[in-house]
């Protein structure tokens, strides 16, 4: 880190190729949006650039400093986005089938889709502690660093995140269901 | 297992599974290449020194537009500052006391305006250095008989105007009027 702050084009891209993708995948899943997740990877590093030298060692690791600074990327974009409305939010994070049946994968796929949503759709102070504690194995503690707030609330907050996204998954099945119940005509 | 544990299981489960999915996505190569290429061109001197160039510009700009938003303030403050009356130094005009008790004769207030009389239309006397502002007004003559102002008439067919002085508060409110003697 030192050494990219002191202009090294080497120790830059060591550090870019050994963060990219933890950057990448919490702006994924915080935004749902592959093209929104590239432009905050972008910044994150351009930030890191700019003002390597405000890192201090001694109070967070690099990796619990570049969440912090994607949270704050993504707040921002998320804030400058809200007036947008997505067209095809499936269409954005699809993943290619790979395994078995193909139905399975279908089901599978459908299922994790609904989860992205409702996780995409939760209040973003729950998001963040689902995608970094459920989703990126972070520790309470490292989460509670990058989040800038105490264990105990990164703790009641990954509690009540849970029950929201359980929630919102039950209601979602409950509307298929009554979508798939068979109409029946009216004998008089 | 009840309902509740068996919907945070699967919940669990379901985080899982996405957990392992996204573990498998990777940011793409121009992503890559879009910092490296804006890390050349942060690096290279000639962009430094534009970007020094344009932020002093951009700093000059801005402290010479404060500068003229200052001053524009200032200079309207200083031509719509209050009059300040001076102490009263010179002789005491008196008039006729007047029918109302809210009007009461005061002395002049400066010497640059000996050949004045004020009248105390509102509240007490002016008091010295009191701020005030002075509005200048062409009245009829009779005016000044309403205001328990003394003044001769003077022979013309035609309603006679004088100039007069009104003393307007702080606050906004009429405190005098101020006459000239030699319209009296």
């Amino acid at each position: 880190m030192r050494r990219a702050a002191g202009g090294d084009r080497d120790a830059f891209e060591t550090l870019y190729r050994t963060h990219h993708t933890t950057v990448y995948r919490f702006a994924r899943l915080m935004t749902g949006s592959t093209t929104a997740a590239e432009d905050i990877v972008q910044e994150v590093f351009l930030a890191l650039m700019r003002d390597a030298s405000r890192y201090d060692p001694a109070r967070a690791s690099l990796t619990t400093y570049l969440y912090g600074s994607a949270r704050h990327h993504t707040r921002r974009r998320l804030l400058r986005d809200r007036f947008f409305v997505r067209l095809d939010d499936a269409a954005d994070l699809c993943v290619p089938v790979s395994s078995a049946t193909v139905a399975d994968e279908l089901i599978k796929e459908r299922e994790m889709q609904r989860l992205r949503l409702a996780i995409v759709r939760l209040p973003a102070r729950y998001r963040e502690v689902i995608v970094l504690c459920d989703l990126q194995d972070v520790s309470y503690a490292d989460a509670a660093q990058a989040l800038g707030c105490a264990l105990g609330t990164v703790r009641s907050r990954l509690h009540r995140a849970r029950h929201l996204l359980a929630d919102k998954l039950q209601r979602e099945l409950a509307c298929v269901d009554m979508a798939r119940r068979p109409t029946v005509r009216c004998e008089v | 297992m009840n309902h509740s544990e068996r919907r945070d299981a699967r919940l669990a489960q379901s985080l899982r599974i996405l957990a392992e999915i996204e573990a498998a996505s990777e940011t793409p190569a121009r992503v890559k290449a879009a910092v490296m290429a804006r890390w050349e061109t942060e690096r290279d001197p000639r962009h430094r020194t534009r970007t020094r160039t344009r932020r002093i510009v951009r700093v000059a700009t801005t402290v010479a537009a404060g500068i003229t938003f200052v001053s524009v303030l200032a200079w309207q403050h200083g031509t719509s500052s209050p009059v300040r009356l001076k102490p009263d130094t010179t002789r005491t005009v008196r008039l006729k006391p007047d029918t109302t008790n809210a009007v009461q004769l005061k002395p002049d207030t400066t010497n640059a305006d000996a050949n004045y009389t004020t009248v105390a239309v509102v509240g007490g006397p002016l008091m010295a250095n009191e701020p005030i502002r002075v509005v200048r007004m062409r009245v009829a003559r009779s005016v000044l008989g309403e205001l328990g102002i003394p003044s001769s008439q003077r022979g013309t067919a035609q309603v006679e105007t004088v100039d007069i002085d009104v003393l307007v508060g702080e606050d906004g409110v009429a405190r005098g009027v101020r006459v000239p003697i030699s319209e009296l």
